[in-house]
């Protein structure tokens, strides 16, 4: 008996145990099968295996660029260096969108681009091979576009544009668009263009950051400088155009006559752009009206309310598209652009048969404005209002020029960030600036910036009306329904 | 025919079934009965594929169950312990869902489970929801389950347990009836249940077979002796003299005596074919002890192993 | 198999359970959507891209019964005794569940649709995106199929594809903490800082690895490459076959 009961046992191990051996061993089996070859397959196949459908081809160059880079003449010798070893895996990073597209600057380039990577901590030298003088502001991990005398730094966190609502959200940036070609491209162009125009911010108004705008009208072959608003303020000679892009104080009274001067003696160009933020509402912008005035233009310090729901784009009437009106709508495609929080921009009762005032952004008819510094801050009576203007003196086609809007939506950093390069608005701002300046625009490398797509809608449906029935269908109608149903169901089966 | 050969399931070190061999035939009711926990339900399982044995062997119509399962499940219709039903699913879908698992073939699924449906008699809940229906209905919805496909081999885990009696009655009526043209075995722990039923049985203990036998065979061993309870007045001692001096009674035993009041267990050796209890009844009579209660003792389970291995 | 995904994706729509979790995926998105398009500019593979983080929610809720409950209710013995396979058996159920993914994903095609009559993009990145979505969907929900198998509660079954899901989400995170953390632990055991630091970068990328967000990020641009999918269509497969394997361990484990 007992012998039998021992048979038996070890007869048991063996069944229990060849079950749990297959039953484990093919488990291992599969897992480590299945991750090897999944190793081998992304290191060996896996470049091969990637197709880019992207509609601007993210590893590829545009045809524009390819243009460009063939029209560049023999002998053209441009170095790009990135200034860090070359990474074994840069997916993930900034380079997953850069070390890719290097390789196709080389390949298109021809021989007259090349590109290499060396970290400057085992090679010191490099730093003052490119920039002898240290005047280029060199960076470790960054790029570095050389043509043997000039060098352009380039920062791979700068090659995108990030959704800043998403950012403002969640704390992550979140990248809209790739500038990687965008940003190369310039830099390429600056060095090799040869034309230089030159623009000029004034800062110190406490104003909105102005990174993404240089960076456009730096495409468009400006170098960009900032002139601190002061009482020694001067507009320096080679200032081709100067921005005031959105300032929170108005302009210190000694900057008159500098900008005047500038204006009516050498012919120059202005641009303003100013809204209506929590920080200057109750400016009034004396000093910046008394140029104006001569342009028979005026800031007002009117919040306008859009109130037509075909024009409106929030609840409240603040954001709303906005008409281009005469010649200017065709510096874009879009009937429509967007403006947020805008300032009322005024014709002054200064009419001088000299000078020609032309509106250049409108709402619809039944807009009002508000003013939240009278006691009574209800609305007037339905109008147009303008939140842009445009003027200058008849007869010289070089006359000085003064573009005026009342909204940040064309130059911001915050717009731009969110809506990218190609966005209708900057499309709008980049032809203003060409005309301001008498750039043809045959002259310009524009390389599109790989936004993921241009996601904007149609700006006339993009309504506050329409979001409010989607609204109710997508979180009320849908949801409740379901719910409902399901209640219903739970119901009838449960008597079943 | 299912024929199961030395089966042995180990629990850890416990030995939940330990060398159970036995074949039933077709179109044979098999009775299978044990005491709760010995092993009962765990051979089963095992005869059905749910488990795998530690060793030996099962095979349903030549088919070993570990190395043919699909095959030898085909077979088979098996109403485990606590049924497999759905409650959130009415009866019908239930049973077109264990139709879509059996495989049965569409144009027969309309025809096969209008039979079933009458034979187990739910044609009236077949549009309830299982969750909504009485225990009984339950069962039988469970019975019904084991019946889809066609099954030669139906398994009945203690099917009438937790029922109550018209519910029990019921159910063994259902099971003579599907016994004609299918083998079965079932399961229980009463042996009335399985004599009520069955044409065989096999008794296991331990997780050892204790016997097998026919229902009349084991009819005859468990009538060798059988017991009656007698609670009585009067002097016991007279008593248990004049009931001992009866032919056919082979002891008396005094299970409780209080000062009036006894109670005893008369141990008949029933293979006299007079009925004891008529001369038990004179003899008190003639003591003038009367009778407060006078029946027969049902065996126990405990009672049957013993009588079956001291019979050996 | 089909027959366990009829019954299992039927049952979703039996109780309010599917309903549920549709409603929860249409209120999601809808606000999502509603947010883009009153802001002017629909980004629909950024709609897709946030609403990934919802799996962590809704995948424990549609795949925490599917074998939990069979465990718990006996109903299992149905796929031990019936000639059907298991690994059908645990196929089925996650075709189920997928299949009420693909159901819930219906809001997203018809914000597409509005977007598109709307004069919205809807570029090769959103499908790229939606591709991204369902493969990730599938290894999710492989997960909570594996969580679902592992015990017979419902409860311990959610929180544990809740907890699994929320680490695959949290991956670069916990990557570079843990770089972080081992680089400074061996520098203290006196390791030098150069290959202590190493050691982490070498741990932290191979957490990385492991991370399916990371590796299909591209396919938001409309970058389509077959190795990060082929990774997800992996991973599925490992976790249908564990659970496949421990609803089979039922028959031998002692």
């Amino acid at each position: 008996m007992a012998k039998s009961d021992n048979s038996s046992k070890e007869f048991k191990d063996k069944r229990q145990g060849v079950l749990k051996l297959y039953s484990v061993g093919t488990s291992v089996i599969l897992v480590v099968i299945l991750i090897v070859f999944n190793i081998l397959f992304e290191s060996i196949l896996g470049k091969y295996m990637s197709f880019d459908f992207s509609l601007s081809g993210y590893n590829s160059l545009q045809q524009k660029t390819i243009d460009y880079l063939n029209s560049l003449p023999e002998g053209t010798n441009i170095r790009i260096v990135g200034l860090f070893e070359k990474p074994d895996s840069y997916t993930g990073t900034p380079n997953q969108y850069i070390i890719p597209l290097m390789d196709s600057y080389v390949k298109e380039g021809k021989g007259k681009i090349s590109v290499e990577y060396v970290d400057p901590k085992t090679y010191p030298s490099i730093m003052s091979q490119l920039d002898p003088q240290g005047v280029f502001d060199l960076k470790s991990d960054t790029y570095v576009v050389s043509d043997g005398k000039k060098a352009v730094s380039i920062d791979p966190i700068d090659c995108f544009t990030y959704d800043m609502d998403y950012y403002n959200r969640t704390g992550y940036y979140m990248p809209i668009a790739n500038t990687v070609e965008y940003t190369f491209d310039n830099a390429i162009y600056r060095l090799t263009s040869g034309i230089s125009h030159k623009a000029y911010f004034v800062t110190g108004l406490r104003n909105d950051n102005s990174n993404h705008i240089k960076k456009i009208i730096g495409s468009m072959g400006f170098d960009t400088a900032d002139i601190q608003a002061s009482t020694s303020f001067t507009v320096p000679d080679d200032c081709d155009i100067l921005f005031i892009n959105g300032p929170q104080t108005d302009i210190p009274e000694n900057m008159i006559t500098p900008i005047k001067d500038y204006l009516f003696v050498r012919n120059g160009k202005l641009m303003i752009s100013v809204d209506y933020s929590e920080n200057n509402f109750s400016e009034v912008f004396t000093n910046l009206n008394n140029i104006l005035e001569n342009y028979n233009i005026a800031v007002s310090n009117l919040l306008v309310r859009e109130n037509n729901p075909n024009y409106m784009l929030s609840e409240d009437g603040l954001a709303s598209n906005v008409t281009v009106a005469g010649d200017f709508a065709a510096y874009t495609s879009a009937k429509v652009l967007r403006s947020s929080m805008a300032r009322s921009i005024k014709e002054v009762n200064n009419p001088s048969s000299s000078i020609v005032t032309s509106v250049v952004l409108t709402t619809s008819a039944d807009a009002t404005a508000i003013d939240l510094n009278s006691q009574d801050s209800s609305t007037g009576l339905p109008a147009t209002y303008n939140v842009g203007m445009f003027g200058t003196f008849k007869d010289n086609p070089e006359s000085s020029k003064v573009l005026v809007f009342g909204t940040m939506s064309l130059t911001s950093d915050d717009y731009i960030s969110s809506f990218g390069y190609n966005d209708s608005n900057v499309e709008f701002t980049r032809g203003c600036i060409r005309s301001l300046v008498g750039l043809s625009s045959d002259n310009v490398l524009q390389v599109e910036s790989k936004s993921i797509d241009d996601y904007k809608i149609n700006a006339e449906k993009a309504t506050s009306t329409n979001a409010t029935i989607m609204t109710v269908i997508f979180m009320l109608v849908i949801p409740f329904g379901l719910v409902i149903v399901a209640v219903i169901v739970y119901k009838l089966r449960k008597n079943l | 025919m299912i024929e199961i050969d030395n089966l042995v399931k180990h629990y850890g070190d416990q030995k939940a079934v330990n060398g159970i061999s036995f074949t039933v035939n077709d179109d044979e009711v098999l009775g299978f009965l044990g005491p709760n926990g010995a092993g009962k339900s765990t051979t089963m399982n095992i005869i059905t594929g749910y488990l795998s044995s530690t060793s030996g062997s099962v095979k349903v119509n030549g088919h070993d169950i570990l190395e043919e399962p699909e095959m030898a499940k085909e077979h088979i219709g098996y109403l485990p312990e606590l049924p497999p039903l759905y409650m959130d699913m009415t009866v019908l879908e239930y049973l077109n869902f264990v139709c879509d698992l059996k495989k049965v073939k569409k144009s027969e699924r309309k025809e096969q489970l209008a039979k079933i449906l009458a034979m187990v008699k739910i044609v009236d809940v077949a549009d309830r929801l299982i969750g909504n229906l009485s225990k009984g209905y339950k069962q039988r919805v469970g019975i019904a389950q084991a019946l889809v496909g066609n099954p030669d081999i139906l398994i009945l885990d203690e099917p009438t347990v937790g029922l109550d009696p018209n519910q029990v009655l019921e159910i063994r009526k259902l099971i003579r009836t599907l016994a004609k043209d299918h083998t079965v075995i079932i399961s229980s722990h009463i042996l009335s249940e399985i004599q009520a039923v069955c044409d065989r049985v096999v008794i296991i203990n331990k997780g050892k077979v204790a016997a097998i036998d026919t229902i009349s065979d084991l009819s005859k061993r468990l009538s060798g002796s059988s017991k009656l309870l007698l609670s009585f007045k009067g002097d016991a001692k007279k008593v248990g003299n004049s009931v001992r001096s009866i032919p056919g009674v082979t002891d008396f035993k005094l299970r409780i005596s209080d000062k009036e009041v006894h109670e005893a267990e008369v141990i008949v050796d029933s293979s006299t074919n007079n009925d004891i209890r008529t001369s038990i009844f004179f003899a008190m009579s003639k003591l003038a002890a009367p009778i407060l209660e006078f029946r027969s003792l049902d065996p126990t389970l405990e009672e049957i192993f013993l009588s079956i291995t001291s019979g050996k | 198999m089909l027959a366990i995904f009829k019954r299992e994706f039927l049952s979703y729509f039996r109780n309010p359970v599917g309903y549920i979790a549709i409603a929860l995926f249409s209120f999601l998105s809808g606000y999502i959507f509603i947010n883009n398009f009153a802001s002017g500019a629909v980004n629909l593979s950024l709609e897709i891209a946030s609403l990934r983080s919802f799996f962590v929610v809704i995948v424990p809720i549609i795949t925490m019964g599917l074998l939990a409950e069979d465990r718990k209710r006996g109903t299992e013995i149905l796929y031990y005794t019936t000639p059907i396979d298991l690994f059908s058996v645990v196929a089925g159920k996650f075709l189920a569940a997928l299949l009420l993914y693909g159901i819930m994903f219906i809001n997203v095609f018809v914000h597409m649709i509005v977007t598109k009559i709307c004069g919205g993009v809807v570029g090769v990145g959103a499908w790229g995106s939606v591709v991204v979505f369902f493969f990730l969907a599938a290894l999710f929900i492989s997960i909570g199929i594996f969580a679902s198998a592992i015990t017979d509660s419902q409860i311990i079954s959610a929180i544990t594809a809740f907890i699994i899901i929320l680490v695959i989400q949290l991956l670069s995170t916990i990557g570079k903490l843990l770089g972080n953390a081992i680089s400074a632990f061996l520098s203290i055991l006196g390791v030098s800082a150069e290959s202590a630091s190493s050691f982490g970068d070498k741990l932290e990328s191979a957490i990385n690895w492991l991370d399916p967000f990371a590796k299909t990020s591209n396919f938001r641009y409309g970058i389509f490459s077959v190795a990060p999918l082929f990774f997800c269509v992996s991973f599925t497969i490992i976790f249908l076959f564990l659970s496949f394997r421990i609803l089979e361990k039922k028959r031998w484990a002692q």
